[in-house]
């Protein structure tokens, strides 16, 4: 068993008392924070095995086989709290949790291990860690490039919180690569896009988006909650940083909310110096919770990437469905898709019920197996309109020109057998009837 | 934070630059307007750090350099030139102490221009001994960028026109030219925040300096290297517009742009073989106003002359730095 250990691997070997000057200083920015007691595996080891056993604290004194729950927001202090407030590593020793706690670093750890990075930082929702990765790249006086359809919640921190903060931002069409380009200014500094777009599931071109990043000496960051890092590795294709909405996938039992955000240390450790500003703490309990759903991120993702494309073959094959949203059946939107970049696209399917918002709710009363609740990724499926949920505050005009068409659903397929949710959705479409069908 | 001073931000940065050292490349951009009407104005371009761009807005108004331009009526572009040089001493003083765990009650320093040489005074309160102030300052002396900046000759390409090509008259020699004599006060206040007050004979409105929150700061105010820069743009203009007007009897505006790259290999003395004061400095005219070829020529090159930032930066003129340990206060 490694020697005991509190302080994160690295922090010692940063402590140095005879520097003259600074080239003389001996801390780096390595990987983590991670004791030596949280396990660290290397990132070639197949997800599979990665979503069970990276990060897991080998508790040294007991050898429980899983990460304890380290439920308390203070630590004792020693002459490694006070070098870690004297050198400005506080990161490093756990001082207090807001600032870092032994079961966050065990769920970061397996983030990163998964997202294919070196560095992760858990916080309370996947806003939180969209709001301070945003804030910490950026300056006041900079330019951001995002789409108009990006998750709500981003559209609405984006539109409502960044000009007052004194960034400008951009909103265009994310797989109109040219338009993004046309977006960017001498102060541009961020990109922020999403690898799979809710609830149209647009999938752009994440080289294409880093390529531009790249010319622009902007950061790309994507929010990669719809994919996952077992359909793509964003980080791989040129993205900067990635953010999750931890509360759907990664946890996915939907009985938590948390948010991640992965990248290099350069990046995240001044995203963490935000968050901890602002208060985005993932409490302990909390981070156990998302450790304990992410053993099984790979098993559910790839029953979900399964479920969710047999269930668009059905829907697009059911004269009561106008048009169904799903990469795996083709169409022009995906004429340009680089299918090779991901293992699957996650379980959710978009379709419009012909008929409209009113057929849509009533076919969405007519399930029996889905709930009618709004988020997704979990092990269950769940069923929600755009129109009267995400998108209840733009008007019929704008929804229609960003193709949320009347009747639109959002269908996020659960880990159930797919024979069951097959049957369920025939069977609450029904037949359709003459008025339906003009 | 020792002295609010993030110790191990700067040392990520010297293992991350002999990791991988263009992210060692550091550059700055600042560009100024003279107006007829409007005044003279200076503001900052975005900064690359490496790869990694910081987009910050700041502007000052400034006091045209005409000798028969108003009294004290807000900063001299040879004020913004000197508050650049001191807050980068400073900095490098107090970043090096806090390298070594000393622990600053405070750090100032008086920097003057006399039309032809510069002097200054740095004083340094809550240092031990006389031994160790002469230590920092020494650091000073060889990793400040800005104070190498003075002290060593550092060439500055001038292009103008249309097409900023190239200009012949980019090579002003001889005597300093003849200008006000300047003074600014600069006080360390934590970590990478300074103040610098214009002495006029009185102390006038503090300029804020800061470095970027990408590097260690809080975005407070721009950067020493950006006020040496916006100094040297704001004299570049306003010259401009004095000699444009002598030759032509036009008043017209002006737009400079300069712009200048930092090894911070050197500073850090991750890489010793760095250099260690700004290189590639460049002033740009692009607006040729409308003037003839021949009138626009006279006219920047008659700037150019009469600059005295540029010769503060392309001369290396005459520098005497005293220093000074301040005896802590009893408590
Ligand atoms: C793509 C995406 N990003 C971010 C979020 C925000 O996550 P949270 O609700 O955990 O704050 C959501 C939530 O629905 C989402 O769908």
């Amino acid at each position: 068993m490694a020697k005991e250990s509190r302080t994160a691997i690295g922090f010692e070997e940063g402590r140095n008392d005879g520097a003259k000057w600074f080239g003389d200083l001996t801390r780096s920015r390595f990987a983590g924070p991670v004791t030596p007691h949280h396990r660290v595996l290397s990132r070639d080891v197949s997800p599979e095995t990665l979503a069970v056993h990276a990060g897991t604290y080998e508790d040294p004194v007991t050898g429980a086989v899983g990460t304890p729950v380290f439920q308390t927001s203070t630590f004792l202090l020693d002459d490694a709290s006070y070098a870690a407030f004297s050198d400005g590593t506080s990161r490093d020793v756990p001082i207090y949790t807001r600032y870092g706690n032994p079961s966050q670093w065990s769920v970061q750890e397996k983030i990163a291990a998964l997202e294919g990075s070196r560095s992760a930082l858990v916080t309370s929702s996947g806003m939180s860690a969209t709001a301070g990765t945003i804030y910490a790249l950026t300056n006041a006086g900079s330019h951001i490039v995002s789409a108009y359809d990006v998750y709500g919640g981003t559209y609405n921190l984006l539109r409502e919180d960044m000009p007052s903060a004194g960034r400008e931002v951009t909103f265009v069409d994310p797989c109109d690569l040219d338009a993004v380009r046309a977006a960017i200014r001498p102060e541009t500094q961020l990109l922020f896009f999403e690898t799979l777009t809710n609830p149209l599931l647009k999938a752009p071109s994440v080289r294409g988006l880093a390529e531009i990043a790249r010319e622009a000496n902007a950061l790309l960051v994507v929010d990669n909650t719809f994919l996952t890092p077992v359909n793509m590795r964003p980080l791989e294709h040129g993205a900067d940083v990635v953010v999750h909405s931890a509360t759907k996938y990664l946890a996915g039992h939907s009985d938590l909310t948390a948010g991640a955000v992965v990248g290099r240390r350069k990046f995240l450790d001044r995203i963490w110096a935000q968050t901890l500003r602002f208060g985005g703490t993932l409490e302990p309990i909390a981070a156990f919770l998302l450790e304990r759903g992410m053993k099984t991120l790979p098993l559910r993702v790839r029953e979900q990437n399964a479920n969710a494309l047999e269930v668009a073959r059905f829907l697009a094959g059911h004269e009561r469905v106008a048009a169904v949203h799903h990469p795996e059946l083709g169409g022009p939107r995906y004429a340009d898709l680089e299918y090779a970049d991901y293992r699957g696209f996650g379980g959710m399917v978009s379709f419009e019920v012909r008929g409209g918002d009113v057929a849509a709710l009533e076919f969405m009363k007519k399930l029996r197996i889905p709930y009618v609740a709004t988020s997704l990724g979990g092990v269950e499926s769940l069923v929600s309109m755009p129109s009267n949920t995400s998108h209840s505050s733009l008007t019929a005009r704008q929804r229609s020109r960003i193709g949320i068409n009347p009747g639109l659903v959002r269908f996020s397929v659960g880990i159930e057998n797919v024979r069951d949710l097959v049957r369920d959705l025939d069977e609450a479409l029904g037949a359709p009837d003459e008025e339906d069908m003009r | 934070m020792r002295n609010s001073f993030n110790t191990a931000g700067f040392s990520e940065v010297v293992h991350e630059i002999r990791n991988d050292p263009a992210e060692a490349a550091f550059l700055y951009s600042a560009e100024a307007c003279s107006s007829p009407y409007r005044g003279l104005s200076a503001k900052i371009g975005p900064a690359l750090f490496g790869t990694v761009k910081s987009a910050r807005r700041f502007s000052v108004e400034l006091r045209d350099v005409a000798p028969d331009g108003p009294g004290p009526d807000g900063p001299l572009p040879m004020h913004l030139a000197l508050t650049g040089i001191a807050s980068c001493a400073l900095t490098t003083l107090v970043g090096g102490g806090s390298a070594q765990s000393v622990v600053f009650e405070s750090a100032d320093m008086d920097i003057a221009w006399d039309g032809g040489a510069v002097t200054s005074r740095i004083d340094v309160g809550g240092v031990p001994d006389d031994a160790t102030v002469a230590e920092l300052v020494g650091q000073v002396e060889r990793f400040s960028p800005n104070y190498t900046t003075l002290t060593r000759p550092v060439p500055v390409a001038l292009r103008y026109g249309p097409d900023a090509a190239p200009a012949s008259a980019g090579t002003a020699e001889g005597a300093p030219p003849t200008g006000r004599p300047a003074a600014c006060r600069v006080r360390w206040i934590s970590g990478t925040q300074l103040a610098s007050a214009p002495l006029d004979p009185e102390p006038g409105e503090e300029l804020r300096v800061d470095a970027p929150k990408q590097l260690t700061g809080v975005d407070w105010g721009p950067n020493p290297q950006e006020y040496l820069l916006m100094g040297l743009a704001a004299d570049v203009a306003s010259h401009l517009g004095r000699c444009a007007r002598e030759l032509t009897g036009r008043a017209l505006p002006w737009r400079v742009v300069v712009r200048g790259t930092e090894d911070v290999g050197g500073l850090l003395q991750a890489d010793p073989s760095a250099v260690v004061q700004l290189q590639d400095m460049r002033c740009t005219v692009p607006d040729a106003s409308g003037l003839s070829g021949a009138e626009l020529e006279k006219a920047v090159a008659a700037a150019w002359a009469a600059s005295e930032v540029r010769y503060l930066i392309e001369a290396a003129p005459a520098v005497r730095l005293s220093s000074h340990r301040v005896e802590s206060c009893p408590a």
